[in-house]
């Protein structure tokens, strides 16, 4: 089974929390299940070692833990593990002038573009920045 | 988590000859009673909303490492801080905790949040 889409929770007695810090609160049973990985997820997981690696040190995991934490309640809730971190090592390749925004959405268009060519199925969803 | 006895056989409030040496220029040590910092940040910090105020026992100096709060930012994080394994009782971090009452809780705390608490645990028995 792959990892299940998230709906927005509402945190109880949160208080002045950041949005990832949930320990106590009442959130309902834990997802104990074991998820296959698409082979998108464990691309983004190679990527993102690839990318902190001492003498590479893009940035690092901290940062991307700072990226993730300061999405809003409602993106960090309704994406999947690899989402938070996929669309993290995008914005922090741009935040580190890496990319530039420009060359990641040219790029994300003629992914989609060769993908529709080939008939396959691609979503219309854009991932915000 | 386990359900060890409290404060037995672990030389919690003497720095026994048994106790390993504690990391240069750290300012607690095993055994110390410690209070975790009851503030709000701005930004990325790696302790948990459910420690901040309440008091544990230092059980063991990891060593220092580099300041993930800054570290976050692009900055080398730096100087290195001390991180400490601090053990907490379940029951004095969850009201109506519902398992044995020995049952504790360990986490890694970086030392800009912990302050030192006068003698034994404010609240132990």
């Amino acid at each position: 089974m792959t990892e299940p889409k998230r709906k927005t929770l509402k945190r109880k007695g949160a208080g002045g929390r950041a949005v990832h810090d949930v320990g106590g609160l009442a959130m309902g049973p834990i997802d104990r299940e074991e998820h296959d990985l698409a082979l998108w997820e464990k691309r983004t997981d190679a990527m993102l070692r690839l990318m902190v690696t001492p003498g590479k040190r893009a940035f690092t995991v901290d940062g991307m833990r700072r990226v993730i934490e300061d999405y809003g309640q409602q993106e960090y809730d309704r994406t999947t593990y690899y989402e938070k971190w996929i669309r993290a090592v995008r914005n922090l390749v741009v935040e580190q002038e890496i990319l530039t925004r420009e060359e990641v959405e040219a790029r994300m268009a003629e992914v989609r573009a060769r993908h529709e060519e080939a008939g396959r199925k691609v979503s219309k969803e854009k991932i915000p920045w | 988590m386990g359900n060890r006895e409290w404060g037995v056989g672990s030389g919690h409030s003497t720095r026994g000859p048994h106790s390993p040496p504690p990391t240069p220029h750290s300012r607690f040590a095993p055994g110390d009673a410690v209070r975790v910092s009851d503030r709000t940040v701005v930004g990325h910090c790696r302790t948990p909303w459910y420690l901040r105020g309440k008091t544990g026992v230092v059980a063991s100096v990891h060593g220092t490492f580099r300041d993930p709060e800054t570290l976050a930012y692009h900055r080398p994080g730096l100087p290195a801080l001390p991180l400490y394994k601090v053990r907490f009782r379940q029951r004095d971090l969850w009201e109506r905790y519902a398992g044995r009452p020995g049952d504790e809780l360990e986490v890694d705390v970086y030392e800009p949040w912990l302050e030192p608490t006068k003698g034994r645990m404010a609240n132990s028995e």
